[in-house]
């Protein structure tokens, strides 16, 4: 984790920078990517679309 | 500004206990989305996902700012700054994202609630993977976020160099 690269960063430095700057770059499309309506349930749903898409009649 | 030793140690045990306690409960929400998505109970599964709004209003947003608060604090009051070391800056990033997901997924805590709550809904239209995966995320990022704290790796900001180098 100590080791220093040529310009004096740390290694463990750039590898977590790398990591964080993915995480929030996939934040950013899921959040585009959802549209107006949110970053609703229905996206992870065990259920096909909205939740309240398989109401009974 | 530095703190007293006094109120040091008083803003340390306040955001060891504040993050320690966000953990525990995104674990308790991890059980609570398994659950969720594992009983055969309808009143057990309609019951998880009522009860989740109310919990992360009450337990998991206040401790998630008092997490970040309490860390900001405890920064900015010792000799370790904000923006000097590398483990800092990016446990500030990793709790202030965390923040911001929750208070963006409150909505979503809540469509699952009134969706729960409807006696009308099927109960694979109530079940949803979205809070243990979230949860399980959740998890990860602040045991990292502990590791960090715990390990604290070295590594100085450029901001932190220049401090470090300037004469007192």
């Amino acid at each position: 984790m100590d080791h220093e690269g040529p310009a004096g960063t740390h290694r463990w430095v750039k590898v977590f920078g790398a990591a964080v700057l993915v995480v929030l770059l996939l934040f950013v499309v899921l959040l585009v990517a959802r549209g107006p309506d949110g970053h609703g349930p229905g996206r992870h749903s065990l259920g096909s679309g909205s939740p309240h898409s398989t109401l009974s009649p | 500004m530095t703190l007293s030793p006094g109120l040091r140690k008083f803003a340390l045990t306040a955001h060891i206990t504040s993050a320690v306690g966000w953990l525990g409960a995104v674990v308790a929400f991890l059980a609570l989305g398994v659950v969720g998505l594992t009983s055969e109970d309808a009143r057990t599964v309609r019951g998880v996902y009522l009860a989740m709004e109310p919990t992360a209003w009450f337990v998991l947003v206040p401790l998630a700012f008092a997490s970040l608060l309490t860390g900001l604090v405890q920064a900015l009051g010792t000799a370790w700054g904000l923006f000097r070391h590398y483990w800092v800056l990016f446990k500030l990033l990793i709790t202030l994202f965390a923040t911001i997901v929750l208070l963006t997924y409150m909505e979503t805590f809540s469509v699952m609630a009134d969706t729960a709550a409807d006696p009308n809904a099927e109960l694979a239209a109530v079940r949803s993977a979205s809070p243990a995966l979230h949860a399980a995320l959740a998890l990860l990022a602040l045991l990292v976020a502990a590791v960090l704290a715990v390990y604290k790796p070295r590594g100085m900001t450029a901001y932190g160099r220049r401090r470090h180098a300037r004469p007192r």
